[in-house]
Order: structure tokens, then C-alpha cells, then sequence
């Protein structure tokens, strides 16, 4: 199931609320647990098994890390709790692109699995490997109670596009949480906006790219392949930062914190900023449990090369199984290296516009790399943009993509800044005496928001959640 | 007393926003569950879906959430409400189509036509181009063909600017270089392009437009050619929202006019629909007029194959392969005609050369609109 469904909104949501808070306190994870696993086994009945083994799996060796704490055989439990989560995902994210390619080199026909890829398991193995890795270091206590750890693991909220909740983030909250009416009124807030932004803005442009990536590149123009890699660099970033919102909104609403996944990216005045304000969980995740492990920079220039090599060929796998991804991952830890070595210090001394525009240059080319899973398909996308195509400037249906959607790309640029927050804030502040105004204008607002984003959810049957293949 | 009014002010604020969205997502939850369900759309022209039967097999292949889920969206309550409402966000925005339809001047639907699968279109022309020899040589009957523009070539000027549409001009010079006795109707639709030639909400012609499709075939075989107020016309209905109404969903269009073009004077006819399954003694089929699908009224929409028999004694029958843009023009042929037989490939299956030999047909007319032409995957059954 995905948030923006109306089989969620006005089905499995509404009931699970009721039930989450009629319940009296010490049943509630369970409530929270029992939800994840309808909502998990909705879209893949048979992987929910997956997830349980998985989690009884980490709920063991947690146990026995502790309880081994300080001796060789906590390391072993963590090995081995590390070689199980990697093993699961490794099989079934990836055995396939591996066979696929092992036949490819050496003439071998090994048969493929035909595996479809389990919701979420890039996000659960990772949330997984951080509990027994934070237990292990002693961040975190080990959770006694299966139900509670089952809740962590199986969230519904965060389950299949993240966050990458840490444990030692709400190990607190799993047991000593409060859910109240302000944080409560919070999380609709979010949840609204998230959903906005994913079915009303990232949608909406999608069918740019989907219309204008379906064509073949000689048919396009050098002006409409960059309108295609601009809608994607938009709809990838709208659908996945809304998602998280959606998630970080539910979360508030059964008195969960999430740590913040997106921090206005497109904002950002380097490739090194980008990245600390794009998908923070799955970045800290990486920095903390292999880049710093690895030695981070404190070892010198060239092993910090060496470890970012590292953690941007990991980035990239984890992203897919699939050439495309690899090459995505080097091309940042390039980009990285290079702003590491002299690059950053350049760009400070120049004005910020050329920051940004260098900054959205690298990234918009970066998701072309990302669309394409055929990579001579994205390179020949590259190619004509930058006019190696032979293709007209410029054509009728650019300028008319244009024009019908100039409103759009507006709404788009301001939606990517902190504009629009800050004029949220600085309303309620003016009006901070009043006690009607604000909250009429908030609520029509925010009714407004979901009201249009059901229409548009009624409307469509196109409704591709990118994010699911990862 | 500034210290205490502000948290109860926010807490105020709170409360509003739990209870709005609450309210929202509850009434909604509700009336989906309560609301009774119809089983067909209209207006999609759909039946909708079912509530998927429950089984072990079903859930473990997901076969039952994506019912489920399918039904849900389906039986949405006042869905159509919502599905307006949508479109109406979008023309705030300024967009100019939607379900790939253009939101044209003067009311007009227009569908789009910005993409064709050129080498399929090639091999629909060199497959008719086959047939057209292969009966000339076997029967000494001459195989002619009409592609149809559609709107958006006839009614460019009504389109939104810098509309990305296919060169239609390129595509019937193709043909016309492609495929002997080709009948190029597209100046004497241009010609007319301030009148009510095109439905404003369906992709069909209407029967003005048809009349001066007409007037070009008549023309071609050396038939007396007819103006439009020869005929003694007849609203058949003012109330027919088409397909380009249905892909759009823009509410606020206005219904469109059907119009029968009658001969002065009584005539007898029969029609054998399908070889004998129904036999009727007119060429507009009225019940129709009560649905959703008012075109069908000619003719009873596509048929696979139809036989229409008139008093007229001159010996000329005619063949119209075709799609549904034939079935209006052939209620214009049969004042000419003595007798007109409609096959649909879609639905056709026999050979059409037994066909050919066995109705003694010594007109053929190949009748098409140009996109329906160029994405269509039975033409090649003309060479059988």
C-alpha cells in the first residue's frame, strides 16, 4: 500500500487510527505492529514472511550482543546479524543483476530467479543493521519486547520509502512516547503538504518526463530534453521528499519524531551541500556506520578519498541493481573527491549564483543518469542535450510544454525553497493575537490541499510511486 | 495574561486542524463504504469493477488487495464530482489539454494526435496498396481509400498555440503517393472549416462535415454532387456528450448536436446486420440516443459486418472497409446506391476477396479516419 492511495486514506487509515486510540497504552505497539503487517502484506503477502524472519532474526542477535557486551562473541552475534541483513538483501535485490552479468562475461547461462524485489528491503535491512550495530557500540539498549521491536522494524510510516530510522533515534519513543493534540495537529500538517507535494506537484510534472522520455531522443529537441531532465529532477524530488513527509506527518500522529529526510536540496551552493540536504537518513546512515567505522577523514587525505570511493560505490548499489546506479554513485564520489581537494574552496570565493547553478547543473545531469536503467539509452539522452544529437533547438512541443505549464514550473522553483515556510510562519506570527483568523486560514488551506489531492487521486490511475524499487 | 493566551491560542489552532481532518477523513471513509455502488460508468463507458472473491490463492498473489484497491477507486464516491473538479485545477493552470485531448477554441474537444507509429502506418498503406492490385487484377473493381483528417488538422486554427501534433498533410501525401485512386478530402473539409463539421466532444465527423467528404467521393466515381440543404435534416439529439468529453472531463462543456441528413423524398431500405442475425428497415438505430454512446446511432455502431439494401435499381453496390468514421457516410451512400455492404477488420474474419466475389460488389472504398488508420492491427487481414 503507498500513502497516496484512497484505499489508505479512507480504508486502512481511518481504521487503524480508531482502533491505534481507543486502545488502552500497553497494547498500542502491538495495534502499531499488527497495522505495519496488513499494510506490508497488502502489497506483498508473501514477503511479510520475509520481514518477520527478519525481524526475529535482529531481535535475536540484539539480545545477544548485549548480553555478550564487551567479549569476542558480541562481535560475532554482530557479524553475523551484518552478514544475514546484507545476505537477504543481497539475494533478492540483487542476484539477479549478478547472474545476469556473470552470463554476459563468461557465456554461462545460469537461469535467472525471476525474484520481484521486496517493498522496502533496503530500508528495513538498513534499519535492522543499525539496531544491532547501535547495541553493539552501546548507543542503545537492546529492546526486550519482541512487540515493541517488531513495531520499530515494521512502522508502517517509514516501512517502504524511509526515513532510515535509527534505533537509537526512537528507542526512547518505542516505549515512553506521548501522543498529543499539538503534535497531533503537526503531523496532519505534514502528512497534507506531503501529499501535495507528491499528487498534486511531483505527478503532475512526472507526466512531463513520462511523455517525453517514452519518445525516441531523435524525435525530441535540445530545449525539450532539457525540459524532460528538469521534470524528473522536479518529480523525483517532489514524489520522494513528499513521501517522507507524508511518513514524518504520520509518525507525529502516534508521537513519533523522525529525524528530518530532505532539507531543501535544491537549495544548496555545492554538490557537498546537496548531499547533506538530500535523504539525510540514508547519508548519516552511511557516515556513521562506514564512513567514520572506516576512519572518516582522520586518517589523511588520501585514505579520506579512498573512504568516500567506498561509501559512493555503496550509495550507488543501494540505490538499484543496475549499471546505471553504479555509475551514479561514482559520478558524486567524483564530484565529491574533487570538491574535497580544491573545488569547495573555489567555489566559496566566487558569488553564490554560480554556486547553484553549478550545483543544479551536476545534479540535474546526474538524474538523467539515474532515469535510465538502459545506460547507452542515457547517454545518448546526454548526448542531445548538449546538442550531440543532431536534434532541432527547439520544437513546437517544447514550446508548448512550456507555456501550458509555466504556472506549474513556477509553483515548482518557489515549492523548492523555503519560501513558502517562511510565508506560513511569518502569517501566524502576524497574526499570532488573533484567535480565529489564523486557524481558518490554516484549515482552508490545508482542507484545501487535500481535498485537490484526493480529486487528483480520483482522477488517476497514474500514480507510479518512484521510490518503490529501492 | 499575553503569557497565557498564546499556548491556548495554538492549542486552539490545534484542536481545529485534528478536528477538521479528522471530520474530513471520517465523513469520506463513511459515505465510501455507505454510498451504493453502480456498476457501470457511463460516462468512462466502462463496467466497473467488482469486489474481488476472497480465497487463499487470491490474497497470496495479491490478486485480492489489487481488486481491492481497483474497486475502491472505481466506486469512489461522486467520483465523477472529483474527476471534474481535478480538470477544472488545471485549466487554473493554465493547461491546455487533459487525457490527451486539447481544450480547443469555441468549446472544442479536440482529441490529440502528436504521436503515429510511422512504420506501422507504412504497412497499413502498402497492405491496402496490395489489396487495392490483387482485386483489380482478380475482379477488375477498382479499390479506392479515404483517410479521414481528424479535428486537429481540419480545425488547426482552433487548436492551442504551438500544439505538437503530427504533420497529417505528411501522412496523407504518403498515402496519396502510396496508394492508387486515393480520395483526398482534406481541402473540402478545410474549405469548411467555420462550420459544424467535427462533434466538439467526440472525435467523430459530424454529418455536415461527412456531407462534404460526400460531395468529393460523388465527384470521384461520377455521382451527381448534393449540397447540404439538398438534404432534409433532422436533430436526432442535442444532448450527446462524446469520447473527447470523456477523456477531458471538462464539465463545462456543452453537448453537441446530432443531425440526420435525409433524402427529400420516402425511401425503402433494408439492413442485414451481420448476415441475417437482424434485419431492420432503417439506418439509425434510435435506441442509442438513450445512452451515453449516441454515434452509434448509425448504423448500430460497429458491426462486423452489415448489408444495407435500397429501392434505388442502378446496379452500382458499394464495399466500405471501414471504421466507425464510415458509418455515418454510409447513410449518405445508400440515397446512390443499390446496395452497401460495411465490414469492420476489427471484427471481420473471413476472407475479404470471398467477400468481394460473393456480394458482386463493383465499388470499394477503403474508409478511415487517419489516426485510426495508422494504429490499426488488422489491415494486414485485407491479403488474406
Amino acid at each position: 500500500m503507498v500513502f497516496s492511495s484512497l484505499n489508505f486514506m479512507f480504508l486502512f487509515f481511518p481504521l487503524v487510527l480508531g482502533i491505534y486510540f481507543l486502545s488502552p497504552r500497553p497494547i498500542k505497539n502491538l495495534i502499531l505492529f499488527l497495522a505495519s503487517l496488513v499494510f506490508y502484506a497488502w502489497g506483498e503477502p508473501i514477503y511479510v514472511l520475509l520481514m518477520i524472519f527478519s525481524t526475529l532474526v535482529d531481535y535475536f542477535h540484539g539480545w545477544m550482543v548485549q548480553k555478550y557486551r564487551g567479549t569476542g562473541k558480541a562481535k560475532i552475534f554482530l557479524v553475523s546479524s551484518v552478514l544475514i541483513n546484507l545476505a537477504s538483501l543481497g539475494f533478492f535485490k540483487y542476484s539477479e543483476f549478478i547472474i545476469e552479468n556473470i552470463n554476459a562475461i563468461t557465456g554461462a547461462s545460469i537461469p535467472v530467479l525471476n525474484l520481484s524485489l521486496p517493498i522496502g528491503i533496503s530500508f528495513y535491512t538498513f534499519q535492522t543493521m543499525s539496531y544491532t550495530i547501535d547495541v553493539y557500540r552501546g548507543d542503545a539498549q537492546a529492546q526486550r519486547n519482541i512487540i515493541s521491536f517488531g513495531a520499530y522494524v515494521a512502522l508502517f510510516p517509514q516501512l517502504v520509502a524511509g526515513p532510515i530510522v535509527r534505533y537509537s533515534t526512537i528507542a526512547e519513543q518505542l516505549n515512553h512516547r506521548r501522543e498529543t493534540t499539538d503534535l497531533f495537529a503537526d503531523g496532519v500538517q505534514r502528512f497534507v503538504l506531503g501529499l501535495a507535494k507528491k499528487v498534486l506537484l511531483a505527478n503532475s510534472i512526472g507526466a512531463i518526463w513520462t511523455e517525453l522520455s517514452a519518445m525516441q531522443v531523435g524525435e525530441l529537441s535540445v530545449v525539450g530534453t532539457w525540459i524532460g531532465a528538469i521534470a524528473y529532477t522536479f518529480q523525483i524530488y517532489f514524489d520522494f521528499s513528499g513521501y517522507s513527509d507524508m511518513a514524518i506527518g504520520l509518525g507525529k500522529m502516534f508521537g513519533f519524531h523522525f529525524l528530518e529526510n530532505f532539507q531543501y536540496p535544491y537549495i544548496s551552493k555545492s554538490v557537498t551541500e546537496f548531499w547533506r540536504r538530500w535523504h539525510i537518513s540514508l547519508g548519516t546512515w552511511f557516515r556513521e556506520y562506514v564512513y567514520i567505522p572506516l576512519g572518516g577523514n582522520r586518517k589523511g587525505i588520501p585514505r579520506q578519498l579512498v573512504n568516500i570511493a567506498i561509501v559512493w560505490l555503496c550509495t550507488g548499489i543501494w540505490h538499484g541493481a543496475s549499471w546505471n546506479f553504479m555509475v551514479w554513485g561514482a559520478y558524486y564520489g567524483v564530484l565529491l573527491m574533487c570538491e574535497k581537494l580544491f573545488l569547495l574552496k573555489l567555489l566559496q570565493k566566487i558569488p553564490a549564483v554560480f554556486g547553484h547553478i553549478y550545483t543544479m547543473f551536476f545534479v540535474i545531469i546526474s538524474w538523467v543518469i539515474f532515469a535510465f536503467d538502459d545506460l547507452g539509452k542515457g547517454w545518448e539522452y546526454i548526448k542531445a542535450m548538449f546538442g550531440f544529437g543532431g536534434l532541432a533547438f527547439v520544437d513546437d512541443r517544447a514550446i508548448y510544454l512550456l507555456m501550458t505549464n509555466a504556472i506549474l514550473l513556477v509553483i515548482l522553483i518557489l515549492g523548492c525553497t523555503p519560501l513558502p515556510a517562511k510565508v506560513g510562519r511569518t502569517l501566524m506570527r502576524v497574526w499570532e493575537d488573533r484567535k480565529i483568523l489564523p486557524a481558518v486560514v490554516q484549515n482552508v488551506v490545508l482542507a484545501g490541499f487535500f481535498l485537490i489531492s484526493v480529486a487528483y487521486l480520483v482522477d488517476s490511475t497514474y500514480n507510479p510511486f518512484l521510490y518503490f524499487r529501492f | 495574561m499575553k503569557y497565557k493566551r498564546k499556548p491556548e491560542t495554538k492549542r486552539f489552532k490545534a484542536i481545529c486542524v485534528v478536528v477538521v481532518f479528522v471530520v474530513i477523513l471520517g465523513a469520506l471513509a463513511i459515505v465510501n463504504v455507505a454510498w451504493p455502488k453502480k456498476s457501470f460508468s457511463e460516462n468512462e463507458n466502462r463496467v466497473l469493477a467488482t469486489f474481488p472473491e476472497f480465497s487463499w490463492d487470491n490474497l497470496i498473489s495479491s490478486k485480492f488487495t489489487d481488486g481491492v484497491e481497483t474497486y475502491v477507486t472505481d466506486h469512489f464516491a461522486f467520483r465523477d464530482v472529483w474527476v471534474g473538479a481535478k480538470t477544472m485545477a488545471e485549466v487554473a493552470l493554465l493547461k491546455k489539454d487533459s487525457g490527451g485531448v486539447y481544450f480547443a477554441k469555441d468549446g472544442y474537444l479536440i482529441e490529440m494526435l502528436d504521436q503515429v507509429d510511422r512504420s506501422k502506418y507504412t504497412e497499413n498503406l502498402q497492405s491496402v496498396k496490395t489489396f487495392a492490385e490483387k482485386i483489380k487484377q482478380e475482379f477488375g473493381v477498382d479499390v479506392r481509400t479515404m483517410l479521414a483528417p481528424t479535428a486537429s488538422y481540419s480545425l488547426q486554427d482552433k487548436l492551442p498555440p504551438f500544439a505538437p501534433e503530427v504533420d497529417q498533410d505528411e501522412l496523407i501525401q504518403e498515402a496519396v503517393d502510396t496508394i492508387p485512386n486515393f480520395v483526398d478530402v482534406r481541402q473540402a473539409l478545410k474549405d469548411h472549416n467555420q462550420e459544424y463539421i467535427y462533434y466538439r466532444t467526440d472525435h467523430h465527423w459530424t454529418n455536415l462535415g461527412v456531407c462534404y467528404a460526400y460531395q468529393v467521393w460523388c465527384q470521384a466515381v461520377g455521382l451527381e454532387v448534393k449540397a447540404p440543404d439538398w438534404y432534409q435534416q433532422k436533430v436526432l439529439s442535442d444532448a450527446f456528450y462524446g469520447t473527447t468529453y470523456s477523456k477531458a472531463s471538462l464539465y463545462t462543456a456543452k453537448p453537441d448536436t446530432i443531425t440526420a441528413f435525409l433524402p427529400g423524398q420516402e425511401t425503402s431500405l433494408t439492413v442485414d446486420y451481420n448476415q441475417g442475425k437482424k434485419v431492420t428497415n432503417t439506418l439509425y438505430e434510435t435506441s442509442h440516443l438513450e445512452t451515453k454512446d449516441k454515434y452509434s446511432v448509425f448504423l448500430d455502431g460497429n458491426q462486423p459486418i452489415t448489408k444495407i439494401t435500397t429501392s434505388n435499381k442502378n446496379g452500382r453496390k458499394l464495399m466500405l472497409i471501414k471504421d466507425s468514421y464510415a458509418n455515418s457516410f454510409a447513410t449518405f451512400a445508400a440515397n446512390d446506391y443499390e446496395e452497401v455492404y460495411l465490414v469492420d477488420l476489427r471484427h471481420y474474419r473471413a476472407p475479404i476477396s470471398q467477400l468481394v466475389k460473393e456480394s458482386g460488389v463493383n465499388e470499394i472504398l477503403v474508409l478511415y479516419n487517419i489516426s485510426g488508420f495508422a494504429s490499426d492491427a488488422n489491415l494486414s487481414l485485407l491479403t488474406r
